[in-house]
């Protein structure tokens, strides 16, 4: 309640500080002062593209369960934001709203289970859309299983990201709640998910404008320069470890097409010499 | 205004020779100083926490409010979690308006049904099972926490 009372005053607060300008600005600020470090204009680069890093773990985390609509999505975003950065930028809140329903219907099965686990079917499709990890819930295992015997069916050792959780409601015998105390268990994974999405599109606003982006980044690979060729001239043994990481970003940056063939050239090597293969890759 | 004043103070004592004086003038001035340095740190502090209150409110807004949503699992646990979830999806200052017209009013109607749940005399009246209150009337298993 008291927090609550703290928005209030906050409210206008937000209004005199827009939260989205003002971090920006702090950024930017920070990143064009020589007197900063250089980790500032480190985190400028890498917080280009750390959206494609962190879908692309997603990825690589949904390959196994590819079947489930989260991972779906999460493979269909990193396909499709890594080929239009721009419409990243435009829709990077698509993800954010796509958590937040999982997150909402995940709690929502948890209140309302009854509703489904008498129809295996239907606990088909609640399983596929990401609100439970396990379809075993069904009300004569529940009747007849004990907890641990059900937990051993829904367990699924391949996996170790969508280790599935295991709500306390399976020792309800009898439909009614025994305790509303921490009954639905949160999928952390999710939970997680959403508070880098979250943070993932707080820095979008930072890169939302391509032209400044784009000075800004000429400004801040001279004053690196500048800096790496001051330290040259004084005979110091360079140190300047993030010079080098940033040319090496800025090269894979303007040669990424080269990587690209590069990296299709090895596929065609290790797969399997075809019509099918050699049209594909061609 | 003071500062100025005891600078030229100091200016005059220096003019006359009077060394000592004009010494004891410094110091004066020099303590008046840095306490004038210490309240503008204190401005620019408050300043700063002006700037970023807004996003610490709502973070630790969220964590809260999502930690009773999973602790309390039931249909007032759905609003809460639908604020916070909102709250990711929506501008901050749509947020923070949601917050100050609609949870303040639901928060506290929840509070005075939980209150009231406690006593046996409320529990047994038409009005309180109208507003759902045996939803509200518990027993507490975390007493202390709660």
């Amino acid at each position: 309640m008291a927090g609550f009372w703290l928005m209030t005053s906050a409210t206008y607060l937000s209004v005199e500080h827009e939260q989205n300008k003002t971090l920006k600005d702090e950024f930017f600020k920070r990143l064009l002062d020589p007197t900063r470090s250089k980790l500032w204009k480190f985190a400028f680069y890498l917080f280009r593209y750390i959206q494609l890093l962190v879908l692309l773990t997603l990825f690589l985390f949904g390959e196994q369960h590819i079947d489930l609509l989260p991972n779906l999505v999460y493979i269909c975003a990193f396909v499709v934001y890594t080929t239009y950065e721009r419409l990243y930028r435009k829709s990077s809140k698509l993800l954010i709203v796509f958590l937040a329903l999982q997150i909402l219907g995940q709690y929502f099965f948890g209140l309302k289970y009854h509703m489904f686990v008498e129809h295996p079917e239907e606990m088909k499709h609640v399983a596929w859309l990401g609100l439970t990890r396990c379809h075993a819930y069904s009300q004569d295992n529940i009747q007849t299983k004990t907890p641990k015997q059900l937990e051993h069916m829904c367990s699924d050792k391949s996996s170790t990201f969508y280790t599935p959780t295991f709500p306390t409601w399976i020792a309800e015998k009898d439909g009614k709640p025994s305790s509303i105390y921490f009954r639905q268990l949160p999928f952390w994974q999710d939970v997680l998910v959403l508070i880098i999405m979250s943070a993932l599109h707080q820095i979008n606003h930072f890169y939302n404008n391509q032209r400044e982006v784009t000075q800004t980044a000429a400004r801040v690979y001279d004053l690196i320069r500048q800096d790496e060729e001051s330290g040259k001239k004084g005979g110091e043994k360079s140190t300047n470890y993030v010079y080098v990481v940033i040319r090496i970003l800025n090269f894979l940056e303007k040669n990424i097409k080269f990587v690209c063939i590069g990296l299709m050239l090895y596929y065609t090597a290790m797969a399997q010499t075809n019509i099918i293969t050699s049209i594909f890759f061609g | 205004m003071i500062t100025a004043n005891l600078k030229k103070d100091f200016k005059k004592q220096v003019d006359k020779g009077d060394t000592a004086a004009a010494i004891a003038a410094k110091e004066v001035y020099k303590q008046k100083k840095s306490r004038f340095n210490k309240k503008s740190k204190f401005q620019k502090m408050k300043a700063g926490v002006n700037r970023y209150l807004p996003f610490l409110v709502m973070w630790s807004m969220r964590a809260m409010v999502g930690l009773q949503a999973y602790m309390y699992c039931n249909a007032f646990g759905l609003l809460h979690i639908t604020w916070v979830l909102l709250s990711f999806c929506l501008p901050n200052n749509v947020t923070f308006f949601i917050s100050s017209v609609f949870m303040i009013p639901i928060y506290t109607f929840e509070f005075c049904m939980v209150y009231l749940g406690q006593s046996h005399f409320v529990r047994q009246h038409a009005w309180f099972q109208q507003l759902g209150g045996p939803t509200f009337a518990r027993e507490f298993k975390y007493p202390l926490l709660e």
